[in-house]
């Protein structure tokens, strides 16, 4: 069968990779930009800015982009992500798209590999409650995330009292650093009254890094560099996958390639795809028998609304957009002070937590961070004093600063949706709005009250008034506007990502997620894709 | 047939007002000064001090009334606010016992009837000398004026200049407080009331503007008064800042900003209790926004403004010098400097950039010396964090800690321990008040400048 897939995030290169070993045909559309070299591949962090000929240029970019400056006026300040000048591929623009939102900024990647090329290698399986309005259960989808395990490499521990639902091919994970490992020591050492008080599960974190070699990949060697792109393939990125695909002869990688909608056949299916080469030129168009759209729920729904658009003139809404909410809450491990900083370890979460609630399926999942080699002057500035005793007060606590990251469910609501709107130009702007739900302040308010009350009876107070609430967009977990669904219904897809508006569609990214867990969602949309793809006869 | 007035202070701020106000009236006027005014004003000046009343006694016989208007007001010490305001008083009330003036209007202020009045001895002295002449067996009206505002008004100046810093500290206790500033004309109306009306039944009377306001409220309406964009209110607790001060204040009263006791002005309600005498007053007194507006225009003590700070090659070079010593205790290096240039440019922060005076004066200052800029740096931190001083300083600091040798100072050191890390932070925080305070005085002392040199 000859399958054409437009996007390179985890999901298309997961659903090609299946469909691949499965003797499928695949050809990948894909704008594709590429990472540029890495620079000194063998140095440590440390070391770059010792032997790189201009580690300014490296860390803060050839037009300073690196620099943090607060804007003119506080309504101006742009969220921070702390993404680094190496990770500016990810986030290229395209002129063609055009985006407008109202009440959600997501971000865009048209990177070979997508937005997870700059992923903090989250890996967590969904259970059943995390599932509840999925169209199949942990058992269905339990063997895709052993296989995509052990295509990725995950590091974790079972059994903890974070109690993670089972999947094979979990791997050791990464040795904790001395912050991380004081955090979990004091947890074990008192695990039953912090549980009793506070309710509050406390683990090692799911992390998609090799401690061992893996192929052409070799483990991780505490390097400091995860923020900058890891230097060796250790912590798994989908562009790795991409070149697993590019050794099978059926699969062709077609990047430069801007899609634009797909033409329909006048019986209910696709015909094909019409392209804009990004160099210019004429539209290109690519014929297939199955359609799989993976560009990410927000560049898959904009492909829909403008098939649907360009075949009847028609615009539709596409209903329940999602987002994970996040709260970065900074925190102080008090057993770190007067303790030295470790640079050349791994960077980023080590350690997890969840907080259940009474509906079982808004569990509060978080990760935790220590900070080590993340740019100091961003934080300088926000210190209510000099410089030089901001840099003072950084240095001497640096080694016990981090941050717990907290993520919060989100279900499909009316109101929050994609759609066109005309503006003049050829082509109508895909818009999006949001609006988080009416219950959503109080509930943030008292998870981070329980969390803050665990993490200080751990000995890591959160820094007072620091607790972050981020803008919906920076959750970078979209989904839901074409949601699988075990009943047919218009703009929805089968169990198995099958279009039930476009007969030889399917949809295999997060678009096609009825529900989002707080559970960071990218090795679910690895899984699934390969779920699907393998479901194809 | 005119009466005599004695006046005390007919120079200073109210009392310029009260002459113009009687120029035409039915009262004669002898004015106690210190030394004989350059030009004839039309007023008849007696050279003399208020605190020896035998260089006045004789031009005080005769003398219908008192109007005691002389006080010490503003930075000076405690020691001179009561010897002016108690023993001046306490002379010239035995002035007038000995000389047969039998009535005395003496205009107080609110200040002297504040519940807090901690580390104000301008209030303290104020209301001693309330209770002399309550004591002293003349017949008395006692005016307290709330803030006085006026084109000459000392406390016109100090709120003005806290209205428009980028961002409006507001030191603020347990409650927030309020305000009713009044036109210093109205004062000089309050005054001749009592004078034609002859009201001396020994009261005690407030005299205020049209409307109270919340003191925040207030400085916002100075701000926009005066042109200034919207502005945050930041809160400030008020008894630390207030200790802070009256620390400092031995030292360093001559540049400090603000006094800890005019910080008393942020502890307490200003507002008139309601009188016969503001009954009379309020139908005719100008509205807040009025008065204001009045003020405001023309500007007053901006002048032109001085040119912007050049930003040719070789003048961010020495700052990049002077920024780098304070950031590192070192001078840059070849490449910092290239790369600090590069990311000025690139930032949009070049000569053409526009700059606000507050953004001008603190970079005039911070470039003077490492130590200056720290200090510059230490306000910054907490009133202009946005400011054109911050940009340019984390810019540097950026290129610092992303390069060695610098990168080092940005960085943990190895382990310090808990004391050491403790003596390090403590340290850090007393070098950082020192230099907070420094800064506030030095961009006190430098917008007083311009304002005289306007």
């Amino acid at each position: 069968m000859k399958i054409l897939v437009v996007g390179s995030g985890p999901s298309g290169l997961h659903f090609a990779l299946t469909a691949l070993r499965k003797g499928h045909a695949v050809t990948m559309l894909d704008v594709g930009n590429t990472r540029p070299a890495i620079a000194a591949p063998a140095e440590s962090f440390m070391g770059l800015k010792r032997s790189l000929p201009d580690p300014v240029e490296y860390f803060l970019g050839a037009e300073y982009g690196g620099i943090t400056l607060p804007s003119p006026n506080p309504t101006d300040d742009p969220e921070y992500y702390g993404l680094p000048p190496s990770k500016d591929y990810v986030f290229a623009p395209d002129p063609r798209f055009r985006f407008r939102g109202d009440g959600i900024t997501p971000l865009r990647s048209f990177a070979a590999g997508g937005l997870a090329e700059c992923w903090t290698g989250g890996s967590y399986p969904f259970d059943d409650d995390d599932l509840a309005d999925f169209p199949f259960t942990h058992a269905a989808i339990a063997p895709y995330y052993g296989e995509v395990a052990r295509r990725i490499g995950v590091g974790g521990e079972e059994g903890d009292d974070l109690a993670y639902a089972h999947h094979d091919n979990l791997s050791a994970p990464t040795p904790l650093d001395a912050s991380a490992a004081l955090l979990a020591a004091r947890y074990a050492s008192r695990r039953e009254r912090l549980q009793a008080r506070h309710g509050v599960r406390f683990g090692r974190s799911r992390q998609a890094v090799l401690t061992s070699a893996h192929g052409e990949r070799e483990a991780c060697r505490s390097c400091g560099r995860c923020l900058w792109g890891c230097p060796n393939g250790a912590l798994y990125t989908p562009s790795i996958t991409l070149r697993e695909c590019m050794a099978f002869e059926t699969f062709a990688y077609r990047s430069g390639q801007f899609v634009s909608h797909f033409e329909t056949d006048g019986g209910g299916g696709l015909a094909g795809a019409v392209t804009f080469p990004v160099t210019g030129g004429a539209a290109e168009r690519f014929t297939a028998d199955v359609h799989v759209l993976a560009a990410g729920a927000i560049g898959t729904s904009n492909l829909v609304l403008r098939t649907q658009y360009k075949a009847s003139g028609e615009i539709v809404r596409l209903e329940g957009l999602m987002d994970n909410r996040q709260v970065l809450a900074p925190f102080f491990n008090l057993a770190m002070l007067g303790r030295p900083y470790e640079p050349d370890s791994y960077q980023y979460h080590q350690l997890a937590f969840g907080l259940p609630q009474e509906r079982p399926r808004h569990y509060v999942h978080g990760q935790v961070t220590t900070l080590k080699t993340g740019a100091a002057h961003p934080v300088l500035q926000s210190l209510p004093l000099d410089i030089r005793s901001a840099t003072g007060v950084l240095r001497a606590l640096r080694s016990g600063l981090g941050v717990a990251n907290l993520n919060y469910a989100d279900t499909r609501r009316a109101g929050n949706y994609l759609t066109l709107s005309a503006d003049g130009q050829e082509w109508p702007a895909l818009t999006a709005r949001y609006r988080p739900a009416p219950e959503e302040a109080a509930e943030i308010k008292a998870t981070l009250r329980k969390v803050g009350r665990f993490f200080a009876a751990i000995g890591a107070p959160f820094v007072p008034g620091m607790a972050h609430v981020r803008p919906i967009g920076a959750g970078v977990h979209y989904g839901g506007t074409l949601p699988m669904s075990a009943e047919k219904r218009e703009w929805s897809v089968s169990p198995q990502g099958q279009s039930h508006d476009f007969a030889n569609l399917y949809v295999v990214d997060g678009a096609a997620f009825p529900f989002m867990p707080a559970k960071n969602l990218t090795f679910t949309l690895m899984a699934n894709a390969a779920r699907i793809a393998d479901s194809l006869c | 047939m005119k009466g005599t007035l004695f006046l005390t202070g007919g120079s200073g701020f109210i009392g310029s007002a009260l002459r113009a106000r009687l120029a035409q009236g039915a009262w004669d006027l002898r004015c106690l000064s210190r030394q004989a005014p350059a030009a004839d004003d039309g007023t008849a000046y007696v050279t003399g001090d208020l605190l020896s009343p035998e260089t006045y006694r004789d031009a005080l016989s005769g003398a219908d009334v008192a109007v005691h208007l002389a006080a010490s007001v503003g930075k000076v010490s405690p020691k001179e606010h009561w010897r002016v305001n108690l023993e001046g008083t306490r002379a010239l009330i035995g002035a007038c016992r000995q000389s047969g003036v039998s009535h005395i209007l003496h205009v107080s202020t609110i200040a002297a009837g504040y519940p807090d009045q901690a580390f104000y001895p301008y209030a303290q002295s104020k209301a001693a000398a309330e209770a002399l002449v309550r004591e002293s067996g003349l017949a008395f009206t006692i005016l307290r004026p709330t803030v006085v505002l006026g084109p000459r008004s000392p406390a016109w100046a100090s709120l003005r200049r806290i209205a428009r810093l980028p961002v409006i500290p507001l030191p603020q206790g347990a409650r927030a407080v309020r305000i009713q500033p009044v036109d210093v004309d109205e004062v000089a109306r309050a005054i001749a009331i009592v004078l034609d009306e002859w009201r001396f039944a020994g009261e005690t009377l407030d005299v205020g503007g049209a409307d109270p306001e919340m003191l925040g409220d207030f400085l916002r309406a100075v701000r926009r008064s005066t042109g200034g964009a919207a502005a945050r209110l930041v809160r400030v607790p008020l008894a630390p800042t207030r200790l802070a001060l009256a620390a400092l204040e031995p030292v360093l009263r001559p540049v400090l900003p603000l006094t800890a006791g005019q910080l008393a002005l942020f502890a307490n309600d200003s507002t008139a209790t309601p009188n016969w005498l503001m009954d009379r007053l309020r139908p005719h007194s100008p509205p807040l926004p009025d008065l204001l507006d009045r003020l405001a225009g023309p500007p007053l003590a901006e002048g032109p403004l001085p040119p912007a700070p050049a930003d040719d090659p070789e003048d961010a070079a020495a700052e990049c010098e002077v920024f780098a010593r304070y950031l590192t205790g070192m001078p840059p290096e070849a490449d910092t400097l290239r790369h600090y240039l590069a990311a000025l440019q690139a930032h949009g922060l070049t000569a053409t950039a526009p700059l606000s005076d507050f953004d001008r004066t603190s970079l005039r200052l911070a470039r003077k010396g490492e130590w200056m800029a720290r200090c510059i740096d230490a306000y910054c931190a907490l009133f202009a964090r946005r400011g054109a001083l911050r940009r340019r300083l984390i810019i540097l600091a950026a290129i610092l800690e992303n390069r060695a040798p610098t990168n080092a100072l940005f960085e943990a050191p190895q382990a310090r321990g808990v004391i050491g890390t403790g003596l390090a932070l403590a340290a850090t925080g007393a070098t950082f008040s020192l230099a907070l305070a420094c800064g506030a005085a030095s961009l006190g002392v430098a917008r007083l400048a311009r304002a005289g040199r306007a």
